[in-house]
């Protein structure tokens, strides 16, 4: 797997201020934000000693507006489960309230399960699985998930949105050091290289790549990976990823989740179930 | 929106903070934690801002840290509240925070991002853009 390797460059000395700050704009159920999941990773691996970043969560006013329906459970509380199209961004909330790593790791299970369809998101009772899924606090994730604190929280990120007069998803805002500057929008999704050029930009001098981590390290750091996202971190071929991740599996590394054209790999134990 | 600053007393670094704020007229909220503590709401606030949890707040070389000798890692949100609570000036001081970023400490250059900033839009060709089928 070392030759995977072969686009790194020597690391120079890094500074050790972050210069800027990504604001990054996503609705967690939209699938444009869940692709963009492997360019953001790529970027960390590279360039997070350039930068600090965060989620801010815009999901789109229509689809809060709609009244979904109430499936009436048994009587007892704790089982009367809800469902909500806003459910999801409060539950990535409430998790984040236990730091922004705790919500990021939140928010990628509940992207995967959102894209093999493996539990209905919209679920209070599904939510509150995947918290426990990836090792929160379960006691404060249970208050915080129906608190006014995590709906505050949801509230300051779709003012965030207004303010910065994003109205298209995934976006991210760049800001450099320099308080006179603007940030710069970018609506959409682009390929690796505009994010790079623009950090570059940011940055204003030549910018130094962290070499990328061996699989083996990659899997410890975010645990699970769709093939298409190994071949686009590693710029290899999908035939070249897969032929990689199957040999892990076979090593017993890692393990294999199929849903129809998606491949998802994960390493092996992290997680109890999917 | 505006900033909330959360300062200990006798400190200088939460002064420096205070005055840079007066400075350039940036509107905030102060509160002293050193005579009113933290309510778990501001603190579980304050770490949805961190990186992961607790690291950046707490102030591991202060006498109140190292008398506790305890490992951080290994409390729960509640227990670290409760501790917070008692020993307020295990945490670094100042903290500040907006909507959109916590700053922990008082650094010139840094506290700089609480200047309110326009967003202009950088132009891409839209042929570039990705779309997921």
């Amino acid at each position: 797997m070392n030759n995977i390797q072969m686009i790194s460059q020597p690391t120079a000395s890094l500074p050790t201020n972050k210069p800027v700050e990504l604001y990054i704009f996503i609705d967690p159920l939209c699938p444009n934000s869940f692709a963009m999941q492997s360019m953001l990773r790529k970027l960390q691996l590279e360039y997070e000693h350039y930068f600090s970043w965060r989620y801010v969560l815009s999901t789109k006013l229509t689809s809060l507006n709609c009244l979904s329906n109430r499936i009436k459970g048994c009587l007892s509380g704790d089982e009367l489960d809800i469902t909500h199209p806003a459910l999801p961004s409060i539950a990535v909330k409430a998790a984040e309230l236990q730091g922004k790593r705790a919500g990021s790791r939140y928010l990628s299970k509940l992207q995967e399960h959102a894209a093999l369809q493996t539990k209905n998101v919209l679920s209070h009772t599904a939510l509150t699985e995947i918290a426990s899924e990836v090792q929160l606090d379960m006691n404060e994730f249970t208050v915080d998930f129906g608190s006014k604190e995590a709906a505050h929280a949801f509230q300051c990120d779709l003012y965030i949105t207004r303010e910065m007069e994003v109205n298209e998803v995934p976006s991210i805002v760049f800001f450099n050091e320099n308080v006179e500057d603007e940030g710069l929008k970018v609506s959409g999704l682009y390929s690796y290289e505009v994010y790079e050029h623009i950090l570059q930009e940011m940055i204003q001098e030549q910018l130094v790549r962290q070499p990328l981590p061996t699989l083996d390290e990659l899997f410890i750091r975010f645990q699970t990976f769709t093939t298409a996202e190994i071949a686009a971190i590693y710029q290899i071929a999908e035939s070249v990823a897969e032929r990689e991740l199957k040999k892990r599996m076979l090593q017993q590394k890692i393990e294999r989740f199929i849903k129809d054209d998606i491949a998802l790999w994960r390493q092996k134990g992290s997680f109890q179930s999917l | 929106m505006s900033v909330t600053i959360y300062t200990q007393s006798s400190c200088s670094s939460s002064r420096k903070a205070l005055k840079w704020l007066n400075e350039n007229n940036i509107s905030y909220n102060e509160k002293r934690i050193t005579s009113q503590p933290l309510t778990l709401a501001e603190f579980k606030n304050i770490l949805s801002m961190t990186e992961d949890g607790t690291d950046e707040i707490i102030a591991t070389n202060s006498n109140d840290f190292k008398n506790l000798d305890i490992d951080i890692e290994q409390l729960s949100i509640q227990e670290l509240y409760t501790l917070i609570q008692k020993y307020p000036r295990m945490l670094r001081s100042p903290i500040l925070l907006d909507e959109k970023r916590i700053q922990v400490g008082y650094n010139e250059m840094d506290i700089r991002r609480f200047i309110p900033r326009k967003v202009r839009a950088f132009e891409l060709n839209a042929l570039q853009k990705l779309a997921v089928e």
